[in-house]
């Protein structure tokens, strides 16, 4: 909104201003009964959530599907796929992988059983091509699923996903109360949502622009929650958020609905603990391999060896993100090397450019062949905080080496289809990218790889990269069961990332929460749609 | 022309309105990006071809343009392209807010600048005239956003006595609508003097004086009332432009109207939403303009139609 500046500075004086030390009180007061505490958590939330459906649009809304939905696979906060609504796994063959269900769990509704037809259903209904999803266009590989008896599903595939159990923990593919879902038709997901997990979506529980209230699941299969309510309170103004939670209106600002300026002044706030983890989601600038200057990979390494991502990070970004150090976020596979991104160091980047023909030129701007070095960044600002700032740091810090950078800012409908069109004129764009499934396709493939016979361009291919040796390490990895193969293929093809350099990795997103200290059991996670953050949480106060 | 025959004459002249208006955001919502690619953005472009097959996206135009107004004479608005709500239901829930809002907030403009700008006029040349006109320039200078949040950090986080956002109490309306209020007030302050002063300027007014009569009388009897014309006029744009979408004090103190929704339909180009919006919005103002003619035969009997 307008005044951003203003209104930032202002959330972060207002932080500081709440989270002063209160001088202590006068009168000493003695109780001697606890007071009974309303287990109703309040939750700040920027954004307005859209659906709680796992077939319709889901980014802005993900954070509250983790509390209804469940999924076969689970991801730990230690990055590990592990069972939840599963005992167990394998491959059939390269295009079906068998689930053996758990036993004896309950829809929240109370009236029907999860089990291996429940699940077919709903991957039945998430492939359906003639009723088109998000799910269905985030999961291209599935073709759909068959239950064997009740508590054993084969679930299909249309090519060769070797690390499927990774794919089936992330939101979408949480299973929903099918018979529910199909009697609420278009209304699932807006007057009631519920599936196995923790809480439950009530009919009249969501006031639009306001609230969603999410109530406990009383036939939980797991240890039924100490919290009887979430409450999702919708504020989106930075400030009056800070404010709300300093008076205690809300108990806790969630992931993404901490302004940066804020977190200096929680910190040193007596009744909050900032919980803090570096995320599942990096933010890199792309670079468009397919034409202009940063064709040339001397280029591109140039203008990584210009950006001083140390600075920048820590003077844009702050405690929400750490510097990135590879091409996938810090801890995700830890078997790769350290393929090195280039370091700061202005000299190489001017020996590069050099070496590529780019000499000074008139106003200190670099030229070859009469043509100055010209470039567009282009950026959204509405995805990650401080995008806008970063974008603009970064062009200030590639000027100063002598090239000419214009930023370019869209809003996010219109950075989508602008940075999907090659034909578009740019040249670089800042893009974030959360590699939700631990696995090597959606964290790769999804942004560097290429059309071919087989698979289709993927939309976040956003450098226009080919490579036709990573496309072949590519297909080898995701035909390959045997993991520690697999593995020593990903060091290769990563290593062909590294030396072609079609992306700059600029940091790793850390996931931060501000909760009150009387709120206890909060489990922080890295993915930044969270996973059962408050299935073990209660509040104990007094 | 009766009064009747005149409202009859205007509703039917909404109707051009309307098609021009709904023709206008739909060539500019479906030219400024492929809907399809915004929604499902992982999609890829198989997908993105059933996806346009599903939503009618791959006809011309044109078709799914004369579509879209074949539903609406149905009643039809149809569905959000990420929630899935009907656009319906998102408005009627949406209004009330809006309508509250709006409302309080012309109360408070009213209150503060109708006795402000009279005085100012009265008062003309008088240091309670400077102060006056100040203080109406601020009502009008100070956006929005500045003066909301100003009044949160006073009276719900220093004073400690109303609440920073929500809505469904008194409580809630207090610093919103005097956040909207102070900007229409400012302009209603403004308005006010500026058709008072030309009114105390003419004839009848030295007239009424020359007879007599007390000046209290000649001020709100015989320059007041004549010079709400002009004033009513303004207030009818305010509330209407208010109607419209006061989406900064919406966002500022979380209040769920109209405004917000709509603004963020137009960025995530929602169409059937903005489209609907749009339309709902439309023809609000044109009823309010419509109530607002009326009146004029009231305040004025010899204003005819």
């Amino acid at each position: 909104m307008a005044g951003g500046t203003v209104v930032g500075l202002a959330a972060g004086f207002t932080a500081g201003y709440l989270m002063a030390p209160k001088p202590a009180p006068t009168v000493p007061t003695v109780t001697t009964t606890r007071p009974v505490v309303p287990q109703i958590l309040r939750i700040g939330y920027a954004t307005n959530p859209v659906n709680l459906s796992p077939f319709k649009h889901g980014s802005t809304s993900a954070v509250l599907f983790t509390d209804i939905y469940e999924t076969l696979t689970f991801h730990t906060p230690d990055l590990k796929t592990e069972p939840l609504l599963s005992n167990s796994w394998k491959p059939v063959d390269k295009l079906h992988w068998a689930f053996e269900l758990k036993k004896g769990i309950k829809m929240a509704c109370g009236k029907y059983d999860f089990d291996a037809y429940m699940v077919q259903d709903f991957f039945t209904e998430m492939c359906n091509p003639t009723k088109p999803g998000y799910g269905w266009a985030q999961y291209r590989s599935i073709v759909g699923a068959k239950a064997s008896d009740k508590y054993n599903v084969v679930i299909e595939t249309s090519r060769p996903v070797s690390q499927l159990p990774h794919l089936t923990a992330i939101y979408p593919a949480g299973i929903a109360c099918m018979p529910h879902m199909k009697e609420y038709g278009e209304d699932w997901g807006i007057k009631a949502a519920h599936a196995t997990g923790p809480f439950m979506l009530k009919d009249g529980d969501w006031a639009k622009g306001e609230y969603v209230k999410l109530t406990v699941n009383e036939n939980y299969w797991q240890d039924i929650p100490k919290l009887k309510e979430l409450r999702y309170v919708i504020i989106p103004e930075d400030t009056t958020r800070v404010i709300a939670y300093g008076r205690g209106d809300i108990d806790n600002l969630e992931s993404h609905s901490v302004p940066p300026e804020a977190v200096a002044g929680l910190r040193g706030d007596p009744d909050t603990n900032i919980h803090s983890t570096v995320g599942l989601r990096q933010v890199a600038m792309m670079l468009r391999t397919d034409r202009g200057p940063t064709s040339d990979v001397r280029v591109r390494k140039a203008i990584a060896h210009l950006l001083d991502r140390e600075k920048i990070v820590k003077s844009v970004i702050g405690e929400l993100g750490t510097v990135a150090t590879n091409f996938v976020p810090a801890g995700l596979f830890p078997f790769l090397p350290m393929t090195g991104i280039p370091n700061y160091d202005p000299a190489k980047a001017k020996s590069l450019l050099s070496e590529a023909g780019w000499k000074p030129g008139a106003g200190g701007i670099l030229e070859k062949d009469g043509k100055p070095l010209d470039l567009v960044l282009v950026s959204t600002y509405q995805r990650d905080a401080k995008d806008k700032e970063l974008a603009e740091a970064i062009a200030g810090e590639l000027n100063k080496g002598g090239l000419n950078v214009k930023v370019r800012l869209e809003t996010m409908a219109t950075y989508t289809t602008f940075v999907r069109d090659p034909n578009n004129p740019y040249d670089m764009s800042i893009s974030g990218w959360t590699h939700q499934t631990l696995e090597w396709e959606h964290s790769t493939r999804e942004i560097y790889g290429k059309e071919t016979a087989k698979y289709t361009k993927s939309p976040y291919s956003r450098s226009q990269w080919e490579n036709p040796e990573f496309d072949r390490l590519y297909e080898e990895i995701i035909a390959e069961f045997d993991s520690a193969k697999a593995e020593k293929l990903m060091i290769e093809s990563h290593k062909i990332i590294a030396e072609e350099l079609p992306a700059i990795p600029i940091y790793d997103k850390r996931e931060l929460y501000a909760i009150k200290k009387y709120v206890k059991g909060f489990q922080v996670h890295p993915d930044e749609w969270g996973k059962f953050r408050y299935s073990k949480a209660y509040i104990e106060k007094g | 022309m009766g009064v009747l025959s005149y409202a009859i004459k205007r509703l039917i002249l909404v109707i051009p309105v309307l098609l021009l208006i709904s023709s206008l955001v739909f060539l500019f919502l479906s030219a400024t990006g492929d809907i399809t690619q915004i929604v499902y953005e992982v999609a890829d472009a198989k997908q993105l071809e059933a996806i346009r097959k599903y939503y009618g996206l791959d006809q011309p135009l044109y078709y799914q343009y004369l579509n879209y107004l074949g539903k609406i004479l149905r009643g039809e608005f149809g569905r959000s392209l990420y929630s899935g709500e009907t656009v319906i239901s998102i408005v009627l829930k949406a209004f009330p807010a809006t309508l509250v809002l709006t409302i309080s907030a012309a109360v408070v403009a009213v209150m503060f600048g109708f006795p402000l700008g009279v005085i100012s006029a009265v008062r003309s040349g008088s240091i309670l005239d400077d102060v006056s006109r100040v203080l109406s320039l601020l009502g009008v200078c100070l956006p929005a956003f500045f003066t909301g949040l100003m009044l949160i950090l006073v009276f719900s986080l220093h004073l400690n006595v109303l609440p920073p956002f929500g809505y469904g109490s008194i409580q809630n309306i207090i610093l919103p609508m005097i956040t909207l209020g102070l900007v229409i007030a400012g302009n209603i302050s403004r308005i006010t003097r500026s058709a008072m002063l030309d009114v105390m300027r003419q004839d009848y007014i030295r007239t009424a004086r020359s007879k007599g009569l007390r000046e209290r009388v000649v001020v709100y009897k015989h320059g007041l009332k004549n010079a709400l014309i002009p004033i009513v006029s303004v207030l009818n744009v305010q509330v209407g432009h208010l109607l419209g979408g006061a989406v900064v004090t919406e966002t500022v103190f979380s209040w769920p109207g109209l405004g917000r929704i709509l603004v963020q339909a137009i960025l995530v180009r929602d169409v059937p939403v903005a489209l609907g919006g749009v339309l709902f919005f439309c023809t609000a103002f044109v009823v309010l303009n419509l109530l607002t003619d009326i009146l004029y035969t009231y305040i004025d009997p010899r204003v005819r139609y």
